[in-house]
């Protein structure tokens, strides 16, 4: 668990304190890539490796929607409580905007 | 993207049932463990480059914090819930909970940390809680309010779900998703791992 705290924690501090110009941030995006690419390889052969994960793969989809499901309720509804105090907020006018759209999670 | 994602993990599966070796298989730990470093320190280089993001929260006032703290909260009261229905315990249902649809993460550290069935249940509750996102943020901006689109996405509010929520809300609310997507994504590597561990 340290390893994930440490990894995270040099990287924030990496980009805080030098943040990457629009080459390497890209550079760093494919690295992002790349990783999260080798670790959802990783993973799926491991899956594919477990006769019991294989054998619950139906059952497991099921459990997943109502996961997911539940949470995106959750979500909803406790947005909902807080939502008066920040529609008030967003009358006021605010700075240019600009997204990171198109990056993958 | 999910689609070719999906398709990827499907694939692989596959591999790891009739093709590669067992021996291999068991280096499989090592180039995870390196994927996943390499994963967390570019992971961190963006949310610690996001200065424009943090200024333009200061901008909208600090209580736009209050979204991704609802999103959060409710998505692991939401997941507990569920898990509640379906018998699961405690630390695996707040951790699967804890990924805010980020699956690549979520699903990876709950594997490495606790065991891979669980891992491919954090995957698959993320991917279907993206897919959800895609279909529910339209229809909560148009029937309900602009600000409750930006709830489903939870952590893929800064990117995946980012382009939707843009089209069907305004600016300020594309802002606020943006905040939110950081937030979540700085709060998903921190949760899982401490929650699985409860």
């Amino acid at each position: 668990m340290e390893f994930i705290f440490i990894c995270l924690a040099a990287g924030g501090l990496i980009g805080f304190l030098r943040p990457p110009s629009p080459g390497v941030a890209k550079l760093v995006n494919y690295a992002t890539m790349a990783g999260s690419f080798v670790l959802l390889v990783s993973m799926g052969a491991q899956l594919g490796a477990n006769e019991s994960v294989l054998a619950d793969l139906g059952r497991m989809g099921i459990q997943a929607f109502i996961l997911a499901a539940t949470s995106i309720l959750g979500s909803i509804l406790l947005v909902r409580l807080i939502s008066g105090k920040i529609e008030r907020r967003l009358s006021a006018p605010v700075g240019e905007d600009s997204h990171r759209a198109g990056e993958d999670n | 993207m999910t689609g070719l994602v999906v398709g990827a993990v499907v694939l692989c599966i596959l591999l790891g049932k009739w093709v590669l070796p067992d021996f291999l298989v068991g280096q499989l730990d090592l180039f995870t463990n390196l994927a996943l470093g390499l994963m967390l320190v570019g992971v961190g280089i963006d949310l610690g480059s996001q200065r424009s993001t943090w200024c333009r929260l200061r901008a909208l006032g600090w209580r736009v914090l209050l979204v991704p703290l609802a999103v959060a909260l409710g998505s692991l009261v939401g997941a507990v819930g569920g898990g509640l229905i379906l018998g699961l315990p405690l630390n695996e249902s707040s951790a699967i909970g804890a990924g805010f649809g980020w699956y690549s993460l979520s699903g990876v550290l709950i594997a490495q940390i606790y065991s891979v069935q669980t891992g491919a249940l954090a995957f698959l509750t993320n991917v279907i809680r993206e897919l959800l996102a895609f279909m529910l943020i339209p229809v909560l901006a148009v029937k309900v309010s602009k600000l409750m689109a930006v709830a489903p996405g939870g952590a893929t509010a800064m990117n995946t779900t980012l382009p939707v929520i843009s089209r069907v809300t305004d600016a300020d609310t594309t802002v606020i998703a943006l905040v939110n997507g950081t937030s979540l994504s700085l709060l998903v590597p921190l949760l899982v791992p401490v929650l699985i561990g409860f």
